[in-house]
């Protein structure tokens, strides 16, 4: 009977070692954005602030920009994420600078496209799978388009655009490089 | 001599009566009790849990055949062989897990019986081994940032064969005789992982025989049994002598 009682004891500390695994921990790295990072054109070693910087992806309401890291509809930094489309190939946003202030007249927009191949991971059983994409998957696209017009680095505000990283595993460091 | 206190006197005869009693008793004892008859034998039967479980829950067939042979007054040989097929709905992913399973083992019986009466009170220890495959169904992709919206579940059908896992379990049970030869038991395993061959780009989140997994190496199971005791030979046990 004592060993019983002993077993019982021995089966609850093996229900006490059960941790929680089926909620997913926020510091589990899962479905990244496309992290792009603005430096000054004339000063090329330096990171330049965007000015209310509006991002809108193909397909959205003009008002629905990608929300910054307080939820707000225009980004005023050096580094911007952007979530790409899953279960597409690309993804189009227009970048919209100087939106959001009461002078419509300095806005000025371009267009990128990105292009992208996708892999779905698996992470565990409370995040699932994540989807982590390769910029350039396909040899025959360009990674990006810059106003409809492939081979073109130099837009409307923006002065060139360099691929860093092609591979969008993390969000750890940016994938693009943006001058302006 | 001196003279006894009457409240000392009383005592005493009372003592005397309790010890006749007793006496006489015993020599009733040794007289009555008839020696003890331990059958020995294999159990078989199955686990009822999964037979009802297939029947009432579409995403599962299992069954389990249990046994067991009395190798002494105290032990039991024991084992398990079992076969499973579900399908687990997890918030996130959909997959079938297929495949099959022993248990090999002892069970030791802590209970002293009356009479002849055959109740097991046990505890024990199975060495456990599967092998099965996994099969993605569909899955969600995790999105913190769901500007475009919630993406449908997507399809897989992704398949990973021949998986193993090894383990070991410590079982608690008890079994009842409940009319002839037939015995209902339950039991309640806690089981340890001692190896998890998992598949490249997926995980082992359910084993058959295991149960669940989680991020550790341990696990919990259970089964609810029928069996059918086949006697072999029978042992006579002489009173007052222990094996």
């Amino acid at each position: 009977m004592k060993k019983i009682v002993a077993l019982l004891l021995l089966v609850s500390f093996f229900f006490a070692a059960c941790e929680k695994d089926d909620i997913c921990d926020p510091s589990t790295p899962t479905t990244p954005r496309l992290v792009l990072q603005f430096y000054d054109k004339n000063n090329i070693s330096l990171t330049r602030l965007t000015t209310n910087l509006k991002i809108v992806a193909d397909g959205m309401e003009d008002t629905n920009g990608v929300p910054n890291a307080n939820g707000g509809q225009t980004w005023n930094d050096t580094i911007i994420f952007l979530p790409l489309r899953i279960n597409e190939t690309s993804t189009r946003f227009k970048l919209i600078l100087n939106a959001n202030d009461n002078d419509s007249l300095n806005d000025i927009t371009d267009i990128i496209q990105f292009n992208y191949t996708q892999s779905d991971v698996y992470i565990s059983r409370g995040c699932g799978f994540k989807t982590l994409f390769a910029l350039e998957g396909n040899p025959l696209e360009n990674s990006f388009i810059l106003n409809d017009t492939p081979n073109v680095t130099l837009g409307n505000w923006i002065n060139d655009i360099q691929v860093l990283q092609s591979q969008i595993n993390d969000e750890n460091e940016a994938h693009i490089k943006i001058f302006f | 001599m001196t003279k006894m206190k009457p409240i000392s006197k009383y005592f005493f005869s009372l003592y005397l009566l309790l010890s006749t009693i007793a006496t006489f008793a015993q020599a009733n004892d040794s007289v009555v009790i008839p020696p003890k008859i331990e059958r020995y034998g294999i159990r078989v039967g199955a686990d009822l849990s999964k037979i009802a479980r297939t029947i009432y829950d579409s995403n599962y067939q299992g069954l389990e055949l249990v046994g067991d042979f009395r190798l002494n007054k105290k032990y039991y040989f024991a084992a398990e062989l079992g076969s499973e097929n579900k399908t687990t709905d997890d918030e996130l992913i959909n997959f079938k897990t297929t495949g099959t399973y022993i248990k090999v083992g002892f069970d030791y019986n802590a209970h002293e019986n009356w009479l002849d009466l055959e109740n097991i009170i046990s505890i024990g220890l199975r060495y456990s081994a599967s092998r099965f495959s996994q099969k993605i169904n569909s899955y969600e992709v995790y999105n913190t940032n769901p500007y475009f919206g919630a993406i449908p579940d997507t399809p897989s059908g992704r398949e990973f064969g021949g998986l193993s896992a090894q383990w070991v379990e410590v079982v608690a049970g008890v079994k009842t005789r409940v009319f002839d030869n037939f015995f209902v038991g339950f039991t309640l395993r806690a089981n340890r992982l001692v190896s998890n061959q998992k598949p490249v780009g997926f995980d082992n989140l359910y084993i058959p025989g295991f149960n669940r997994t989680y991020d550790g190496d341990f696990g919990v199971g259970f089964n609810y049994t029928l069996t059918y005791f086949i006697p072999i030979y029978k042992k006579k046990i002489v009173a007052g002598k222990k094996l």
